[in-house]
């Protein structure tokens, strides 16, 4: 899925980066590489852009951009709950 | 005889704890066949023997050192009945991998808590509760080194043992938890736990792999290969990350849920600022809250201190130079000097306290990282125009002052930016309009002031936008650069970093700013006082206004010729149309010549100097609402009463007012910012938009009314 597409306090691993020109290196500068752990923390007011965190980094993005990061969601703690684990 | 091993990262003080259980020595030998320490203890628990093992230290199960492969061969080969894992919880993060390790080999488990103690020294809270639910085994606090918790400890050992306490399994990300099924149903009996065999197998662990062979398990050998595969393929990892990211993942999200960082953990705290700072429905209202209040500061705490400068200017170097040159120069000269050059320059000073002050909180809120977070907040907004999120900021500093309105947009990246929104900051209706509407509203509005007030506040905006809609469509679109903030973490200004912020801006104003106030305060001195020995309505001004104003028939306000001259020194600073209109009505208060030594009034000024501080600083810190009432003369009043035809007509004369050239001040900021060009365009468009609105009000205004 998208990254554009997570709900605020999801996780999700990036799975890759498309092309989002300079963004790009500015993003794998900060350590948005592919494989690492990343949060959408919020979205602002207007619905657009995105707040995500990377580590202890807080980054905005544009949905835009934020289209173009292929993600993988990572089931939720909930998901345990709800088979009755804990 | 009960076994329980101690597994632990190096130095978590596992032999401290033996130690402490068995209240013994250790029995020291060597591991088979190396030359690792072996050290075991034995005590009597309630009856039965108990052996207590200290493993060698290691991170993780899929060894790279010599005392990992003897932990992991114990713990897969061995017989024994639970496991002691010990943790330092000072390190949380790194010990639990070993952890999740240990409980995918799903064997009764109970947790040690160690170094406690410093733990909670450095603030942070731990919600075990909440850990031992998810992990489904007791952990218990210890500090090893003063022997406290370890009874507990061995409490919980025993009967995890008795009662067979596993481990509840911590998923996995669903696609690697689907591979791990499907191997374990095709694999079979060993001593090992399915679970951990089938990751160690997928992980390409050469230990599983041997273990594979030795069964003659080619097929699931297969299996697992492929099951590798599949997620290298879809991932596009290597598995060794994949599988170890995917560990740190159910770390990091058991984290969030058990630990709390301490309360001076400025992360945390930043993130706490900002769920109220950046929240959904109250970021925005917070946002003009924080303006609010930067303004009221601003304004309140630099009012008094404008007041001063103003005045030492006009009594008393105005005063002493006009003494001092009155037997050297012609009265002309004089007047020069002291209303061209002198007010220019005392126009400029007076602007000092207020931007110093307004600077100062722009450079904090700069500093303290809340202007990223105004721009992601308004970023959608600005986007409509392709204009920053703070560009809005300049804006609504323009509601203050232009000028440091003007400054502010050095925020922006881009001059097409830059320009859009200088551009909309002279349509901002800053403070100096406001007594001009308050003196009309009160002759032709008295029942509805404050709303008049408000429509022509939002008429600016309106206008503003169309404006800047207009030349977003106009201007080529420069290749941005892409839209990419960092959210810094919330932090108390340096007020070294503040000063750096402020200086350049307030010396760019002094010095290239201030030099073209005092050009146009000459230039208007000269329309206002020639030809020498005018008087109020035969200067050029007068000559030229009366000529003009037919040209205002159609907004409403082209019969008396006035109030259009008192427009033109406006330009100096708005609020000058007032106390114009009181010359060329000829109702001015002339200042009398009070007969005082220059000693008296150096002192009279110092102390007045020292009020205005004082003054400065309690209005900082309260509340006072400023009146509309305006005790201007009523001569002033009547006269306005009988020159516009109409509430519409004086209504029409305030949307000119609002909407024509700002003052000198701005246009110097603007030529400072964006070079002489964009000035002089903006002060020839300002006039034609404000000649624009006004007729259609007027018009309108007619028609509907």
């Amino acid at each position: 899925m998208k990254l554009s597409e997570l709900h605020p306090k999801q996780k999700a691993i990036i799975k890759s980066i498309g092309d989002i020109g300079e963004l790009k290196d500015r993003l794998m500068e900060l350590g948005v590489l592919c494989g690492e752990p990343i949060q959408v923390v919020r979205i602002a007011p207007f619905g657009d852009p995105i707040e995500i965190r990377i580590g202890d980094e807080h980054l905005a993005l544009r949905n835009e951009d934020a289209q173009k990061i292929e993600v993988e969601a990572i089931s939720q703690l909930r998901h345990r709950e709800r088979k009755g684990l804990s | 005889m009960i076994h329980i091993p101690f597994v632990g990262n190096p130095n978590t003080g596992k032999t401290a704890l033996i130690n402490a259980i068995a209240k013994s020595d250790l029995e020291v030998g060597n591991w088979p066949g190396v030359t690792v320490e072996k050290k075991e203890a034995r005590f009597t628990y309630a009856g039965e023997d108990v052996v207590l093992v200290d493993l060698p230290g290691a991170y993780t199960l899929s060894p790279y050192s010599l005392e990992e492969k003897i932990t992991r061969n114990m713990l897969a080969e061995e017989k024994f009945d639970g496991i002691i894992d010990v943790i330092d919880t000072t390190n949380l993060r790194r010990n639990l991998y070993l952890t999740l390790e240990l409980i995918d080999m799903q064997r009764p488990m109970v947790l040690a808590l160690n170094m406690f103690d410093d733990f909670t020294k450095r603030g942070y809270e731990l919600d075990i509760d909440k850990l031992q639910e998810i992990f489904g085994v007791p952990a218990i606090p210890t500090i090893a080194s003063r022997k406290l918790g370890t009874q507990k400890l061995i409490d919980a050992a025993i009967a995890a043992v008795k009662e067979q306490t596993i481990p509840l399994i911590q998923p996995y990300q669903e696609h690697i938890e689907k591979e791990i099924a499907f191997l374990i149903h095709a694999m079979p009996q060993t001593g090992l736990s399915p679970r951990f065999f089938a990751i160690q197998l997928i992980a390409d662990d050469p230990y599983a792999h041997a273990l594979a062979e030795t069964l003659k398990e080619n097929d699931l050998i297969e299996k697992a290969a492929k099951a590798r595969g599949r997620l290298e393929a879809h991932m596009k990892l290597p598995i060794k990350t994949i599988i170890t990211r995917a560990r740190y993942e159910v770390i990091d999200r058991l984290l969030e849920v058990v630990l709390k960082k301490p309360i001076l953990d400025k992360v945390l705290l930043s993130e706490k600022i900002d769920a109220v700072l950046l929240h959904k429905w109250l970021g925005i209202p917070f946002f003009f809250l924080i303006m609010m209040l930067m303004f009221k500061l601003t304004f309140d705490g630099s009012g008094s201190l404008v007041t001063w400068v103003s005045n030492f200017f006009q009594d008393f170097l105005d005063k002493y130079i006009s003494l001092g040159l009155q037997d050297v120069a012609p009265p002309w000269l004089i007047s020069l000097f002291t209303d061209g050059i002198l007010s220019g320059m005392g126009l400029v000073l007076s602007f000092l306290p207020l931007l110093f002050l307004l600077y100062f909180f722009m450079a904090m809120l700069e500093e303290s990282g809340y202007m990223a977070r105004v721009s992601f907040l308004l970023d959608c907004a600005g986007r409509t125009l392709r204009i920053k999120g703070n560009a809005f900021i300049s804006m609504i500093i323009g509601f203050g002052c232009n000028v440091p309105a003007v400054y502010a947009t050095r925020a922006l990246t881009t001059k097409r930016e830059r320009i859009i929104t200088i551009l909309m900051i002279p349509l901002m209706s800053c403070s100096a309009r406001l007594p001009i509407y308050a003196l009309f509203t009160a002759i032709f509005f008295q029942e509805h002031q404050v709303l008049v007030i408000m429509s022509l506040y939002l008429l600016g905006i309106i206008v503003a936008f169309f404006l800047g809609w207009i030349s977003n469509l106009i201007l080529p679109s420069e290749e941005g650069k892409p839209f990419f903030l960092e959210l810094p973490t919330y932090h108390m200004p340096n007020m070294k970093a503040v000063w750096v912020l402020m200086w350049p801006k307030l010396k760019d104003f002094i010095v290239r700013a201030g030099t073209v106030i005092v050009m146009a305060s000459i230039i208007l001195w000269g329309i206002i006082k020639l030809p020498v020995g005018t008087d109020p309505h035969n200067s050029y001004l007068a000559q030229t206004a009366k000529l003009v104003t037919p040209v205002f028939k159609p907004a409403g306000f082209g019969e008396h010729w006035e109030p259009v001259a008192a427009m033109i020194p406006g330009t100096l600073a708005k609020e000058v149309v007032i106390s114009s209109l009181g010359t060329i009505y000829g109702v001015e208060i002339k200042n009398e010549m009070t007969r005082s030594t220059f000693k008296e009034d150096t002192i009279m000024q110092l102390k007045a100097l020292k009020e205005a501080f004082v003054n400065a600083f309690l209005h900082m810190f309260n509340i006072h609402i400023e009146s509309l009432n305006n005790v201007q003369p009523s001569t002033l009043q009547q006269k306005l009463r009988k020159q516009f035809a109409s509430p519409l007509a004086a209504f029409s004369y305030l949307v000119f007012i609002l909407l024509y050239i700002p003052c000198v001040s701005t246009m110097a900021a603007i030529r400072t910012e964006l070079g002489m060009r964009w000035m002089l365009f903006e002060t020839a468009l300002l006039p034609l938009v404000a000649y624009g609105m006004s007729v259609l009000v007027y018009q309108l205004g007619l028609r509907f009314l």
